[in-house]
């Protein structure tokens, strides 16, 4: 088990070194100068050229990124050249508000997915089963840019229930989740009921319901674990992706959170905040991959097996 | 009270604050020796009066003032905030006008004294720099100023402030809570639901009539935030002025401004807007799609193809929509192309343009034309990015810069103004509205053409609030 868990996280290293060196490059290829968009129209008095060694935009793209790789390495992903804060500081600022979001969000995907799924499973055809495709489609037609403010329309402005924006109080993060997990519950409820109606077709299922065990039991016991590992795949990637940063709902509802740092510092061309933003987003996303793998040798014997 | 802001500010030292929601807070927190008047004219603000005995000499008598520490503010106050910006630790960003400056001196308690290396008719206008104590104008990051707000909390994504008890008079309300909304929908919501009760130039004018119907009040004053499109001179066919004069008379302004602008903007042949000292009056080219088809053909017999690159704001982009097809109806051939922000602006700054529309933002100084205009101006050192060459502009931005007399000064700048018109080294479109969206009950702010929020000390609720809700 230990070796494993070594393997996969020395596995990432090369992972984080790719995402990193694709970035910086797109990056400095992209016109825009982070000097000239910090200074803007304004400020032509100022010594451009202190500024920028000031910033260690100096040394050529590729000294930067070794700089910064170095600093990775002992714990320092350095400062942003806007505010001149260390990026450390301002990832761990954000990051509190995407864990909340995120998780509020997976907590709504899950509670609306689960019966959902598991209604049109067991009834292929009947009514739970139409609904949940046509709720599906509506809430992937239906974009997280529409549906936020209709959402805010309906539940912030005509009734007051809930703040419009900001993350202010427990009470904030119920309309930025419902916003995001309704969209991915759609998938997810979909999912869920195409592995149910395949796990229900097992012969273990045949067997228990066979030896007359309880329908509940036979679900709960024998259907929903062979389902789950294939719907945990796909909940790990859309939790990876949350984490990552939702980009549009968090400006919308101007949730403090990764995704909205990581477009400012892309705006502002910030080189180190953009890498250490993608830096923080790649290792959450490789450590979500590794907790999926992880939940889902503990449900499947096989899967620890082979591990 | 709530602001809503578009953008977090990213510096709360006026030293280092470059960007236009670090203005807005900032001009409430601080006060410099100078403050500007509506016509752009340097006013007493922290200093009472000033005389120049010679033109290399200016004397600053400060009014009584305190800072948000309780302390006064001092001659010594005024010296430490100058020899600041030389501090390297700082990186201060401050205004090309305060080069010249040589020495400061303290007099006495109240007065300080400034040499300059060589006339500067701009520099009167650079002393709005704000005012810090002398004992924290040596770090980084110091936030306490003379206004009639201090800094209270600063969160991740709003600014509070607090009344100074310093300040005289005291501001009436209690505090003013800046938080930031970056979706301007979401703004909208905010202000319907009376989560925002302000917010200035930062609401589509899509839904102004739906937050009236909502029980918001718009108040537009006219603004002196200036929109144009930048041409590069270096393309021969841009090159030739007919060509240039058949773009300006091609576009139909007051159409865009009725359909697309909601009426919030009006018309402008030259930089400075009606009321401003260096306002030329100079004639404009007339929307006359007939004229400029005959000056296109007079000029070059083949079809022009143009790309016009605009930011990708959804406003802007549809302003470009139309100009695009404007141009076509008259024979050229123009595309459109949205950047978002730092790659254009990336683009403007090397060159990398055939026609790019641009805004000018809080210009209150002509000395501006200088770095707009003079032939040695072109990127990087300056902002004359269409590489335009005038003998008689050279001349005339460079006479403005050390001629004290504000007549004499006027004249040369309505020269300049009217030779602009002439020669079109960019084409202005018009100068926006300051459009402030607020709640009814919010009594006494009025919009002042810079865009600034200072009157908001002087503002009041119609209705006695709780502490809560201020």
């Amino acid at each position: 088990m230990l070796r494993y868990l070594t393997f996969r996280l020395a596995l990432a290293i090369p992972t984080l070194a790719g995402v990193l060196i694709l970035v910086a490059l797109l990056l400095h290829l992209v016109p825009g100068d982070p000097i000239d968009v910090m200074l803007g129209e304004g400020a032509s008095g100022a010594d451009r050229e202190q500024l920028r060694v000031a910033a260690g935009l100096d040394r050529p793209p590729w000294r930067q990124l070794v700089d910064f790789s170095l600093g990775v390495a002992q714990g320092d992903l350095g400062r942003s050249i806007v505010g001149g804060q260390p990026v450390g500081e301002l990832l761990r600022e954000r990051y509190p508000a995407t864990l909340e979001l995120a998780g509020a969000a997976l907590l709504v995907a899950v509670a609306i997915a689960l019966p959902l799924g598991a209604l049109a499973a067991l009834r292929p055809g009947a009514l739970a089963d139409r609904l949940s495709l046509g709720l599906a489609a509506v809430q992937t037609a239906l974009p997280t840019f529409c549906l936020g403010p209709l959402l805010v329309l309906a539940f912030a402005v005509e009734l007051p229930w809930f703040p419009v924006a900001g993350r202010r109080g427990p009470s904030s993060v119920v309309l930025p989740a419902l916003t995001l997990g309704l969209g991915m519950s759609a998938v997810l409820a979909r999912q869920l009921r195409t592995a149910l109606i395949a796990a229900l077709k097992l012969d273990c299922v045949r067997t228990a319901r066979a030896k007359g065990v309880a329908p509940g039991r036979v679900f709960l016991r024998h259907a929903l674990p062979n389902a789950a590992t294939a719907t945990l795949t796909v909940l790990g990637l859309q939790l990876g992706g949350l984490l990552a940063g939702a980009i549009v709902t968090e400006t919308i509802f101007s949730w403090p959170g990764l995704g909205r740092l990581l477009i400012q510092a892309i705006g502002a061309r910030d080189y180190p905040l953009v890498q250490g933003c993608v830096l923080a987003v790649a290792v959450t996303y490789v450590l979500v991959n590794l907790a999926t793998d992880l939940l889902q040798a503990a449900i499947d014997p096989r899967l620890r097996e082979r591990a | 009270m709530v602001v809503g802001l578009d953008a977090a500010p990213t510096s709360l030292d006026p030293r280092t604050a470059s960007d236009a929601s670090s203005a807005l807070i900032l001009g409430l927190v601080h006060r410099g020796l100078t403050g500007t008047g509506a016509s752009g004219e340097p006013e007493p603000d922290l200093a009472a009066s000033w005389e120049s005995p010679d033109p290399t000499t200016y004397r600053f008598f400060l009014t009584p003032a305190v800072f948000q520490s309780g302390e006064p503010v001092t001659a010594a106050d005024v010296v430490a905030t100058y020899r600041s910006l030389a501090l390297p630790a700082l990186q201060a960003r401050q205004d090309d006008a305060l080069e010249v400056v040589g020495e400061v001196v303290a007099e006495d308690e109240r007065t300080v004294r400034f040499t300059l290396r060589q006339p500067s008719a701009a520099f009167l206008h650079a002393t709005r720099l704000a005012i810090l104590p002398q004992g924290c104008a040596a770090q980084s990051d110091c936030r306490t100023g003379a206004g009639p707000f201090r800094l209270a909390r600063i969160g991740l994504d709003s600014v509070e402030l607090a009344a100074a008890p310093s300040a005289e008079p005291r501001p009436e309300v209690p505090g003013i809570l800046f938080v930031v909304s970056p979706d301007s929908v979401s703004r909208a919501l905010g202000l319907a639901r009376g989560s925002i009760d302000l917010v200035q130039n930062a609401v589509e004018p899509d839904l102004l009539p739906w937050l009236r119907e909502a029980g918001l009040e718009v108040v537009a004053t006219p603004g002196s935030t200036f929109h144009y499109l930048g041409i590069n001179l270096r393309r021969a066919d841009l090159a030739d002025d007919r060509v240039r004069r058949a773009i300006a008379h091609a576009i139909d302004r007051d159409a865009i401004i009725e359909y697309v602008l909601a009426g919030h903007a009006r018309p402008a042949n030259e930089l400075f807007p009606p009321g401003h000292w260096a306002h030329a009056d100079v004639r404009a080219h007339d929307y006359d799609p007939e004229r400029a088809r005959r000056l296109l053909a007079e000029a070059r017999p083949g079809p022009i193809h143009v790309t016009l690159k605009t930011s990708t704001v959804e406003l802007r982009r549809r302003v470009g929509e139309v100009i695009a097809s404007m141009l076509a109806a008259v024979g050229i051939d123009a595309e459109i192309r949205p950047l978002e922000w730092a790659t254009l602006y990336g683009d403007v700054r090397r060159g990398a343009f055939d026609v790019f529309a641009l805004a000018w933002v809080g210009i209150e100084e002509p000395d501006h034309y200088h770095a707009l205009l003079h032939s040695s101006m072109t990127p990087p050192r300056g902002s004359n990015r269409g590489q335009y060459a005038e003998a008689r502009i050279d001349a005339l931005t460079l006479a403005g810069r050390t001629v004290p007399g504000r007549g004499e000064r006027a004249a040369i700048y309505r020269e300049v103004a009217e030779i602009v018109q002439r020669d079109l080294p960019f084409v202005p479109l018009w100068w926006v509205d300051n459009v402030v969206v607020k709640n009814r009950d919010l009594l006494g702010f009025e919009p002042s053409p810079s865009g600034d929020l200072r009157s908001l000390a002087r503002a009041r609720w119609a209705v006695q609030r709780g502490p809560e809700a201020s």
